[in-house]
């Protein structure tokens, strides 16, 4: 069994992760920062280390500006929403997620103007087609560190740049990057970053985060408790407490806590040099299978470990099964919840077939994924 | 005994954890009512330590909201604070 959808999901999870949850549960599971007793105070505590961790490794000097939230999906909207009012202008590029596309489209109805950048047939973005659609109404740059269906890193430093000296506020989407492409949100010029815990970070679902930087105050997308200034009927304005009503995901927060703690051991640099060579061994094999188109720039240099192909003349959707009922090998296809990706890239409607690859996997497994799409595409011998 | 108040857990986690790291003894309580500024949860210290305590909060940037004595005055009288 080769488990090659590390964009969906990163799997399988260190078992220090499923350790950390466990543990969770069983000496800490009050809800953390509400009551004081000391099972509350053990879960708080280790919501507050693995909010802490998370800071250490994105580079933001005050950990409170760490807001936790269930998923990338929901980082992203609280900055969209919290931030983009009618008569608003707002960029965004033509690779974008739907976790970004659709907020864009609603708000677009309530009349905030989305200006869309085109990226290239490999998905690459020209930061100077991003300085040309600014404004002066322009509130807002969004987007992508890289695409979930090529892999193209996008320019975010330099979108950044242009951004900070326009005084627009960058919000980059990490989901992708955060935790295996090296991250820092002052390098980068980043006013909000958004990012997930269950993929390349290692964590468990339901784990997210969304940083904001000082100055800027999106409005709260949930109100309700947050187990401070309880004798106020308004939301608190202190953060993280101002974006966190509701309890926290405990377990989870404690799993994503442990998972930081193996990403700080490997190396976030050490991690980006296995999947760079991973990826390259695979883009090098998918050159020479006859009948195999490849998506996205063809060097790991320029991408991360996310490869999108299809097989001449197959749907994707078969080769996807078939990978997986005679191989064992799973994969992603069709949309990728990115149809703008597929559309700028040519492959709308029908997608493609996407292999994804983390630290866990090997080149051996990288080998095995080329001898299977050998056979599929005709050129293979079955049972090799 | 003193208290330290917050106006949220999260700074009182963060003092929480720099006590501990600078071998502070204090524990975590809940916030006495008669006390009660925000946060549910308040870090109680002897008196002695309450000094070394704000100043790990300086160095460190954390907000406290006040120190007090961790029981209430028995009379009605004039609650003093930072």
């Amino acid at each position: 069994m080769i488990y090659a959808d590390q964009a969906a999901t990163s799997w399988p999870k260190p078992a220090e992760v499923v350790a950390a949850m466990t543990a969770y549960m069983q000496e800490a599971g009050a809800n953390p920062g509400r009551s004081g007793h000391r099972l509350a105070v053990e879960a708080a505590r280790r919501v507050f280390l693995t909010r802490c961790r998370l800071a250490e490794l994105l580079g933001i000097p005050d950990e409170s500006r760490v807001v936790f939230v269930p998923a990338a999906t929901w980082a992203i909207n609280v900055a969209l929403y919290g931030l983009l009012r009618s008569g608003d202008e707002v960029i965004t590029s033509s690779m974008e997620h739907n976790a970004v596309a659709r907020p864009l489209f609603d708000l677009s109805a309530r009349g905030v103007v989305v200006r869309r950048v085109l990226c290239d047939r490999e998905g690459r973005l020209d930061p100077e087609d991003v300085r040309r659609a600014m404004t002066d109404r322009t509130r807002l740059v969004v987007m992508t560190h890289a695409s979930n269906v090529t892999g193209t890193l996008l320019p975010a430093a330099e979108v950044g740049r242009l951004a900070r000296e326009r005084g627009i506020a960058f919000l980059l989407d990490a989901a992708q990057t955060a935790g295996c492409v090296p991250l820092d949100v002052q390098e980068l010029h980043v006013d909000l970053l958004a990012l997930t815990g269950h993929k390349a970070l290692l964590g468990p679902q339901g784990t997210g985060a969304l940083y904001i930087r000082e100055g800027l105050h999106p409005t709260p997308l949930v109100r309700g408790g947050t187990g401070s200034f309880s004798h106020l009927d308004s939301q608190p304005e202190q953060l993280p407490d101002r974006h966190e009503s509701g309890t926290l995901n405990g377990p989870g927060l404690a799993g994503l806590g442990a998972a930081l703690e193996v990403i700080a051991k490997r190396g976030v640099d050490a991690i980006r040099l296995h999947e760079m060579e991973l990826a390259d061994r695979l883009l090098a094999g998918l050159r020479e299978v006859p009948r195999v188109r490849v998506y996205g720039p063809m060097r790991a240099r320029a991408r991360v470990a996310v490869v999108s192909f299809n097989i001449e003349g197959m749907d994707p959707a078969e080769v996807g099964w078939r990978l997986d009922e005679q191989f064992g090998i799973m994969v992603r296809t069709g949309l990728h919840c990115a149809p703008w990706a597929h559309r700028t890239i040519g492959t709308y409607p029908r997608g493609t077939v996407r292999i994804s690859l983390g630290y866990s996997n090997t080149d051996e497994e990288v080998d095995r994924i080329l001898a299977a799409i050998q056979i599929l595409a005709g050129g293979g011998r079955e049972g090799a | 005994m003193m208290c330290v108040v917050f106006s949220t857990v999260h700074e009182a986690m963060k003092l929480d954890l720099l006590l501990a790291e600078a071998g502070i003894k204090h524990s975590v309580v809940p916030t006495p009512r008669w006390l009660s500024r925000s946060c549910g949860v308040a870090i109680a210290l002897a008196d002695g330590e309450a000094e070394l305590a704000v100043r790990e909060a300086e160095k460190h940037g954390v907000a406290i909201k006040g120190i007090f004595p961790l029981h209430a005055p028995e009379a009605e009288s004039e609650r003093v604070g930072r």
